[in-house]
């Protein structure tokens, strides 16, 4: 019997650590994750510590290649049964918590929306010691935004949204605040759409201060900085 | 060659049967779905969701008198037509309109909580309330609603059909404040700026939620809506209106039942198609062989907040003009005898202007139904009748003796 135990701990170990190791490989392979070959801004990204894969990276097994044993119960039903086998790295993302909010707002503006607090009904009030998991909708982003424009218009002091933005300065400007808020390097056309807002969302606006606060309030809208 | 399994056939020769008697129905040609047509005015179904269970004194009342539940012939009113119901329930509706309430049986055969609330929202495997929110059309921008709670019942986060999401409202202040826009200053959002905002938002969300299509699913139906929203002429509403009316004593959060049928309310009057309020799970009424509980729920709960919204939705005049209010209360099943547990069957009480006094499937002093009466799928025929716009259901309304 120890013999049986012994070598049916060691398969396990085994198991397992196969799983580990292809976890480690696969696990944030998105274009949210820094050392993503998707993500085009990686190479020349400072922060990014890891070098680009070479072309030799052995290619991710497909899914379900690390499924669970079956789990047979009374009456023969096996309980993992339906579970579908889905792609690696993908549905992990998941809404960023309300409690969450305070500090992810100070940590890239500085400050907490000070309506932060009196809004908690508008992204879904969680009985105590009960779980639900956070999500969106249209409530709660529009809230999202107009919480996000107001802190970023009244942080935005600085010399440089005095005045009103030019393609060049867009793209600066947006790069810098999609670095922080996402904590990543944005793509192409996440720069693009930031850029373009903040240039075209408005131009009849006479306080460039507002054209800047919607390039930041939409950024603070995205999934970037609402996801995690 | 496609595998054409013989419930598949049964189920294309009844679409096809029932696509003729339905269209026919409703008034419409035999054109198709190309020329569906909405609903003629301003429509929404509000469904008061009793989770756990639903006790026929609350429908069919008098199948009980003097044996089971507690019923009484003081406890209980003839509304008409057949249709008698506990008098908790019965105080909640206005005089006026109790030639309009009507007894929907739906002989689901469903005793297990969890698929009961799934099911009573599925119409094959799309969600039945959104195919109903599409058809009906109108403008509001957030079609289907969920009001004081995240999701339907159970849980489940219905796709959209054809765009039309189900959006949660959970604060009364933000979602007037998104509908109404709020005031000019210089840190405040202006809202057309705001529309280009959130389309930019949601174009750099657009990888993220590619590589998430479910556990991001919420974030995109949800860009989507407010751009909607913030895209929709302003309409203003006074939360201090509401406030006064549904006695919220200030409250904004939508954590009880007064704050879901004030945001109901708001929901209605900005155009949404569909409504849902669903309680919390106070409705799973085992050893309730009195009834007492049900009705201490009912009076205490439910009644005063759906008294007010009936008397402002659908019975006031000014209402009965301008739009089309049906409002169904149902819960996941009837409780059975003697002990008050889960019966396989369920009668929903609807009130509507387009409603008469009616039962079908009139529960029996054992709370059965007839063998031939419809099931879910009867339920949302009747409703696609009553929303007077191309059904989305196939097949004919089978309690048409209702509307």
């Amino acid at each position: 019997m120890n013999r049986a135990f012994i070598a049916s701990t060691i398969a396990a170990l085994f198991l397992v650590g196969a799983c580990a190791a292809e976890d480690a490989n696969n696990l944030g392979n998105g274009p949210n994750d820094p050392t993503s070959p998707a993500d085009p801004n990686s190479p020349a990204d400072p922060n990014n510590p890891t070098p680009t894969p070479s072309p030799t990276t052995p290619t991710p097994p497909g899914p379900g290649a690390c499924e669970a044993n079956p789990h047979v119960g009374f009456a023969g039903t096996d309980f993992v049964a339906d579970r579908k086998p889905g792609e690696i790295g993908t549905n992990r993302r998941r809404v960023k918590p309300f409690t969450s909010l305070a500090t992810e707002y100070k940590r890239v503006l500085g400050v907490v929306p000070a309506a932060l607090p009196s809004n908690v009904a508008a992204f879904g009030d969680t009985p105590a010691r009960w779980f639900a998991e956070p999500s969106e909708g249209a409530v709660s982003l529009y809230t999202s935004y107009t919480l996000a424009f107001t802190t970023c218009y009244d942080t935005m002091t600085g010399a440089s949204f005095q005045v009103a933005p030019t393609a060049a300065t867009a793209a600066t400007e947006c790069a810098a605040l999609q670095r922080k808020a996402w904590q990543r390097t944005a793509t192409p056309d996440e720069l693009a759409a930031c850029a373009d807002l903040v240039v075209n969302g408005n131009p009849a606006e006479t306080n460039p201060r507002r054209r800047w606060a919607h390039g930041c309030a939409s950024n603070l809208t995205a999934t970037g900085f609402t996801t995690y | 060659m496609k595998h054409v399994s013989r419930r598949g056939f049964l189920q294309a020769m009844g679409i096809g049967t029932g696509a003729l008697v339905g269209t026919r129905l409703a008034g419409s040609s035999l054109l198709g779905n190309a020329y569906a047509a909405a609903s003629p005015e301003p429509t929404t179904l509000v469904v008061v969701y009793l989770t756990g269970g639903f006790n026929a004194i609350f429908t069919g009342a008098d199948a009980f008198t003097n044996t089971s539940f507690g019923v009484t012939a003081g406890n209980s009113t003839v509304i008409g037509g057949g249709v008698v119901i506990d008098n908790t329930l019965a105080n909640a509706i206005p005089a006026g309109i109790r030639n309009r309430v009507a007894s929907v049986g739906i002989r689901h055969g469903i005793t297990d909580h969890g698929n009961a609330e799934r099911s009573l929202f599925l119409s094959g495997n799309a969600s039945a309330p959104l195919m109903l929110a599409d058809a009906i059309g109108g403008t509001g921008a957030i079609k289907a609603a969920v009001v004081g709670a995240g999701s339907l019942p159970n849980g489940e986060r219905p796709a959209p059909v054809n765009g039309v999401s189900l959006q949660p409202i959970n604060d009364m202040k933000a979602t007037i404040e998104a509908i109404a826009g709020a005031l000019a200053a210089p840190n405040l959002a202006d809202r057309s700026t705001m529309a280009k905002g959130l389309i930019a938002a949601r174009t750099m969300s657009k990888t993220a939620v590619a590589k998430h299509p479910q556990s991001l699913v919420s974030v995109d139906q949800g860009l989507q809506s407010a751009i909607a929203t913030v895209q929709k002429p302003i309409q203003v509403f006074n939360q201090a209106e509401f406030n006064t009316a549904y006695n919220l004593n200030g409250a904004t959060a939508v954590n009880g039942f007064a704050g879901q049928m004030a945001a109901a309310e708001l929901m209605v009057r900005s155009g949404a198609n569909f409504v849902i309020a669903p309680d919390g799970f106070n409705w799973d009424s085992h050893g309730d062989s009195t009834g007492n509980n049900v009705r201490n729920q009912m009076t205490q709960r439910i009644a005063p907040a759906l008294g007010t919204f009936l008397t402002r939705m659908v019975a006031n005049a000014q209402a009965q003009t301008e739009r089309n209010v049906v409002v169904a209360i149902m819960g996941d099943f009837h409780r059975s005898l003697p002990g008050s547990d889960h019966q396989g069957n369920l009668a929903a009480l609807v009130i509507g202007k387009g409603f008469k006094n009616a039962t079908t499937g009139k529960t029996d002093g054992n709370v059965a139904q007839p063998p031939n009466t419809p099931s879910i799928a009867g339920f949302w025929q009747l409703m696609g009748a009553a929303s007077k716009a191309t059904s989305p259901f196939a097949g004919a309304n089978p309690h048409a003796v209702l509307a």
